[in-house]
C-alpha cells in the first residue's frame, strides 16, 4: 500500500511553518535595513525569502499566500533589475505586504479567515508598472452598536483559540444600578455567573454618559445567545462579539508575535549535532582503551576491586551505547521529505515534457540521518530527472508497445541491517547496453566489442564526461549527472547498483550505511605501517604464500576461487620501499564486476574508529579517504580500497 | 591608525636566522610528536597530525625554503596558524620569543640580506643586533616554484622523524 498522507502531512506542514518562521525573520533584517538606505544585495536576498516563501506555499497549496508572494518577488524583481526605484510608498508597501503574508499564512495555521489581499496586490502592480501608490488605507470598519474600544492584542488571541474550540464570542454589559444591587446583583456576582456558562476572556470599566460606569465583558460561551435574553432584566445586554475593526487586518502588528513555530519543535544546526556525534565517537574509542587496561590489570588487583570496576564499566558501555543511539535518533528524519521532493520535481518535469507519469513511493517513515539526506538529494534528484528524461517514453511511444499510456516511477526506501537502501525505479525504456558501450567506443573509454554488464554499465555511466547525449538537455545537466551521483554515493561510503531490462525498465539502488561518524574498521600493516581499512568494503580475507603467485601480463595474481584474483601492492601505488614478506594477506575488495587482493602484510585486528577528514589540500592524496587515531594521538590513515584498485588499473 | 601601533609577532629560529609570525594568526606552540607521513604529498609536508583534537598538516619549514633537513630535536617546535580558513602546523627549529614589534620599524625585505625569497616575507625589522624577517604565511603555503610530486624512484621516508633530504634549493 502506498503511504498514508494523513500521517506525514502534520509533518510536512510542521516543517512548512517553521521553514516559513525563518525566511520570515531573514524578511524583518531586510526591510529594517532597506528601510535606512537601499541595496542591491540586500534587495535580491529579499526577493531569494519570497520567492522561497512562494514555492513552499504553492508546494502545500496555498495559493492565496503563493499568490501574494508571487506579487512581492515581482516587485523585489523590478528593484533589483533597477526598472523602479524604491521609494518611501514603496517601502510601506514592501512591509505591509510581508506581514500580510504572514497573517495569511498564520490563518492557515490556526484556521482563521484568510486576509484580504486584493488592495495590497494592486499596491505591487502599481509599484511595479511603476505608478504612484495610494496611500494604504485600512478597511473601513463595520458599525457596531458599542462604540467599547478593542480588548488589547493578547485578548485576541485567546479569542481566537477559543473560537477554534467552537465556543462563540459576546459582548456583554452589566449596567449597574440600585434597584439591582438590592437584589444582590453586583458586577462581582454577574461576573461569576458569566463564568458559570463560559470563558471570561476580557473585563473592563466603561465609562459612559451622565459619567456613569458600566462593565463591558467578552465571554467565551455557548453558540446561542438565547441564555442571556432572559438576563436583560438583570441590567446585562449582549450582543455577538465584532471587533470594531475587522480581527483579520487589525491584528496586524500583533500576528508576527502569533509564532508560525509549533513550540515543540527545536530547530538545530546540523554540525552542533556533528561535534556531538564526534565527541560520542571519541567516547567510544575511550571506552575501548578502558576495557583493554581493565582486562590487562586484572592480574594486578585484587579480584573484588577488579569485578567492582568491570561492573562499572559495563553500566557505563550500556548508557554509553543508549546515548550514541540517542544521538543518533536526533539526526534521524524520514526519508519522506527527500520523496515528496521527487515527487515535485517528477510533477514538474513530466508537465514540461508532455509525458504522463505517475510517482508512486513506498517506506516513506524509513528514517535516515539528515546529513544523508541532504547530501543524497541532488543526486536523487538528478537520477529521477533522468528516469522521466531518458527512462519514460512519450505517451505514443509507450501505447505503440503496447505499455499503459502512464509511465511509472517507484521509490522505495528500507532499512537493511545497518544500511539504508533507497531505490528508484522507473517502467520505461531500460537502458540500452549497446547504446553505452558504441557510446563508450566512441569516446575511447572501453575497447571496441568488449562486452558489458549491468554492474560496467553503471561505472561506465558514472564516469566523468560520459553522454549519450550529443546536445545539452537543460533538464539533466551536460553529461556531468551520473558522475556526481556515483561520487556522492562514494563519498557517503554506500554503494550504487542497477537493474535493467530493454524496453521494461530500469531500478537504482543505492545502499548507504546508517552510522556515519563510527566506522568498524580493519586495522592492517602495510610496509611497516599501520592502516585502516573499512571492514564493509572488504569482502573477504585470504592468506597468502608468496610462492602461490604468478606473474601474469605484469600483474601479480593468485588461485582464488576457480578464478584468478589479481593482487595489488601499496608499495607500488604509493612508491613505498617495503620488503616483500614470504606471506601474507589479501582483502579482496569488488572492482567493477571483478575483485582484486589488496596486499598487507599483517592483520592487527577490528576497531570501531572515529573518521576524521582531510580536507586540507596539503594533505589530499588518491587512495588515502581520511584519518583516524587509536586513542594516543598517532594518526593512522584510512585507506580508500575503491580508488586503490581503480589507481592500479591505471598503472 | 595611531602613530605608535604595534603588534605582537611570535619569533623562531629557522636554519640559523629569525623569523617572525604575526601572533594573531597564531594558535599556539607545541613539540612535534606523531605526525604520520601521507604518500604522494609535497615534499615539504612532513604528513599529518593530531593538534587539540583537529587534524592538520605539518609544513616543514627547512625544507620548504629548500634547507637541509634535520631530524626533529627536543627543541624543534610546530606552529598551529590559522591562515585563511585553514589551520596548518608549521614545523620550526625552536620557538622561544613573544615579541612586540611596531609597524614602523618594519622596513621592506632587501634582496641581498635573507636567505629565502622576499616572495615569503612581508617585512624585515632589525630589534637589538638581529635581523628579523617577518613571514608572509599566504605566501609560504602557495606551490609555487618548489618541486612538486617526487620522481619516478624516489622513496619517501617511512619513519616520521625525517631521513635522507633531497636537497633542492627553493627559487
Amino acid at each position: 500500500m502506498a503511504d498514508s498522507e494523513k500521517k506525514f502531512f502534520a509533518d510536512l506542514m510542521d516543517d512548512y511553518f517553521a521553514e516559513c518562521d525563518e525566511h520570515f525573520s531573514a524578511v524583518r533584517r531586510g526591510l529594517l535595513l532597506l528601510e535606512t538606505s537601499y541595496s542591491k544585495q540586500v534587495a535580491e536576498d529579499l526577493f531569494r525569502s519570497f520567492h522561497t516563501l512562494k514555492g513552499l506555499s504553492g508546494m502545500v497549496g496555498y495559493s492565496e499566500a503563493e499568490q501574494l508572494a508571487h506579487g512581492i518577488e515581482s516587485y523585489l524583481r523590478a528593484l533589483t533589475k533597477g526598472l523602479v526605484v524604491l521609494s518611501q510608498p514603496g517601502l510601506e508597501t514592501l512591509m505591509a505586504s510581508a506581514k500580510v503574508l504572514e497573517q495569511t499564512i498564520a490563518a492557515h495555521r490556526v484556521k482563521t479567515p484568510i486576509p484580504d489581499r486584493q488592495q495590497i496586490l494592486k499596491s505591487l502592480d502599481c509599484l511595479v508598472s511603476g505608478q504612484i501608490v495610494e496611500e494604504i488605507r485600512s478597511q473601513p470598519a463595520p458599525t457596531s452598536t458599542g462604540s467599547i474600544e478593542d480588548p488589547p492584542p493578547e485578548k485576541l488571541e485567546q479569542i481566537i483559540a477559543a473560537r477554534k474550540k467552537g465556543a462563540e464570542i459576546w459582548r456583554l454589559v452589566f449596567k449597574p444600578e440600585a434597584a439591582l444591587a438590592e437584589r444582590g446583583i453586583n458586577v462581582n456576582t454577574v461576573r461569576e455567573r458569566l463564568g458559570q456558562v463560559g470563558e471570561i476572556i476580557h473585563a473592563m470599566p466603561k465609562v459612559v454618559e451622565n459619567d456613569k460606569v458600566v462593565f463591558e465583558f467578552i465571554l467565551a460561551g455557548p453558540k446561542q445567545g438565547q441564555i442571556f435574553e432572559s438576563w436583560e432584566s438583570d441590567g446585562i445586554s449582549f450582543e455577538p462579539f465584532t471587533p470594531s475593526k475587522p480581527m483579520e487586518t487589525g491584528v496586524v502588528a500583533d500576528t508576527l508575535s502569533l509564532r508560525l513555530t509549533p513550540s515543540n519543535i527545536v530547530r538545530v544546526e546540523l554540525s552542533r549535532l556533528d561535534d556531538l556525534m564526534q565527541k560520542i565517537g571519541e567516547l567510544v574509542i575511550g571506552k575501548a582503551r578502558l576495557n583493554e587496561l581493565l582486562n590487562s590489570a586484572e592480574a594486578e588487583i585484587p579480584h573484588g576491586v577488579w569485578r567492582n570496576l568491570q561492573e562499572t564499566n559495563a553500566e557505563m558501555e550500556k548508557t554509553l551505547r543508549t546515548l550514541r543511539e540517542g544521538v543518533m535518533r536526533v539526526r534521524m528524519v524520514p526519508v519522506y521529505d527527500l520523496f515528496e521532493r521527487m515527487h515535485f520535481a517528477v510533477r514538474e518535469l513530466s508537465r514540461i515534457q508532455k509525458k504522463n507519469v505517475i510517482f508512486e513511493s513506498f517506506g516513506g517513515e524509513t528514517e535516515i540521518d539528515k546529513y544523508l539526506v541532504e547530501k543524497i538529494m541532488d543526486p536523487m534528484l538528478h537520477m529521477v530527472r533522468n528516469a522521466v528524461s531518458h527512462g519514460i517514453e512519450s505517451p505514443e511511444k509507450r501505447a505503440g508497445t503496447g505499455k499503459p499510456l502512464e509511465g511509472r516511477i517507484t521509490m522505495r526506501a528500507s532499512a537493511v541491517a545497518e544500511s539504508i537502501v533507497l531505490e528508484i525505479s522507473d517502467d520505461g525504456r531500460g537502458i540500452d547496453a549497446e547504446k553505452i558501450r558504441s557510446r563508450a567506443a566512441t569516446l575511447g573509454q572501453i575497447k571496441p566489442g568488449e562486452s558489458l554488464e549491468s554492474m560496467d554499465i553503471l561505472e561506465i555511466i558514472c564516469g566523468s564526461g560520459f553522454t549519450t547525449l550529443t546536445r545539452a538537455d537543460v533538464a539533466s545537466g551536460r553529461g556531468v549527472g551520473m558522475a556526481v551521483v556515483g561520487k556522492a554515493v562514494e563519498e557517503l561510503s554506500g554503494s550504487l547498483s542497477l537493474e535493467t531490462e530493454p524496453g521494461r525498465g530500469s531500478s537504482f539502488f543505492i545502499k548507504l550505511p546508517l552510522s556515519l561518524a563510527l566506522e568498524r574498521a580493519l586495522l592492517v600493516e602495510v610496509c611497516g605501517r599501520i592502516f585502516a581499512v573499512p571492514a564493509s568494503i572488504v569482502e573477504e580475507i585470504v592468506e597468502i604464500k608468496s610462492d602461490s603467485v604468478t606473474l601474469f601480463e605484469n600483474n601479480e595474481i593468485v588461485a582464488y576461487h576457480k578464478s584468478v584474483l589479481p593482487l595489488v601492492r601499496l608499495s607500488e601505488l604509493f612508491r613505498v620501499d617495503c620488503d616483500r614478506t614470504a606471506d601474507f594477506y589479501g582483502l579482496v575488495v569488488r572492482s567493477g564486476k571483478n575483485r582484486v587482493g589488496i596486499v598487507v602484510d599483517r592483520l592487527l585486528g577490528q576497531k570501531e574508529i572515529v573518521v576524521h577528514g582531510l580536507s586540507d589540500p596539503l594533505l589530499q592524496t588518491p587512495g588515502i579517504s581520511g584519518v583516524t587515531e587509536l586513542g594516543d594521538r598517532t594518526p593512522i590513515l584510512i585507506l580508500d580500497l575503491k580508488e586503490l584498485t581503480r589507481m592500479r588499473k591505471r598503472t | 591608525m595611531p602613530e605608535n601601533s604595534s603588534r605582537a609577532y611570535v619569533v623562531f629560529e629557522l636554519a640559523g636566522a629569525s623569523y617572525a609570525i604575526d601572533s594573531e594568526k597564531v594558535m599556539h606552540l607545541e613539540m612535534v610528536e606523531r605526525v604520520t607521513p601521507v604518500p604522494e604529498t609535497l615534499p615539504y609536508i612532513d604528513g599529518v597530525v593530531f593538534s587539540r583534537g583537529q587534524v592538520l598538516p605539518a609544513l616543514n619549514l627547512r625544507t620548504r625554503f629548500g634547507f637541509e633537513k634535520i631530524d626533529y630535536s627536543l627543541s624543534t617546535r610546530m606552529i598551529v596558524c590559522r591562515v585563511g580558513e585553514r589551520v596548518i602546523g608549521f614545523i620550526v627549529d625552536s620557538a622561544r620569543e613573544f615579541r612586540s614589534i611596531s609597524d614602523e620599524s618594519i622596513l621592506p625585505p632587501p634582496e641581498d640580506l635573507s636567505q629565502i625569497s622576499t616572495d615569503y616575507l612581508t617585512g624585515i625589522v632589525k630589534l637589538e643586533d638581529r635581523l628579523i624577517l617577518i613571514l608572509d604565511l599566504e605566501e609560504v603555503l602557495k606551490p609555487g616554484d618548489v618541486e612538486t610530486l617526487p620522481s619516478e624512484g624516489d622513496i619517501l621516508p617511512i619513519a616520521s622523524s625525517g631521513a635522507e633530504a633531497s636537497e633542492s634549493r627553493a627559487e
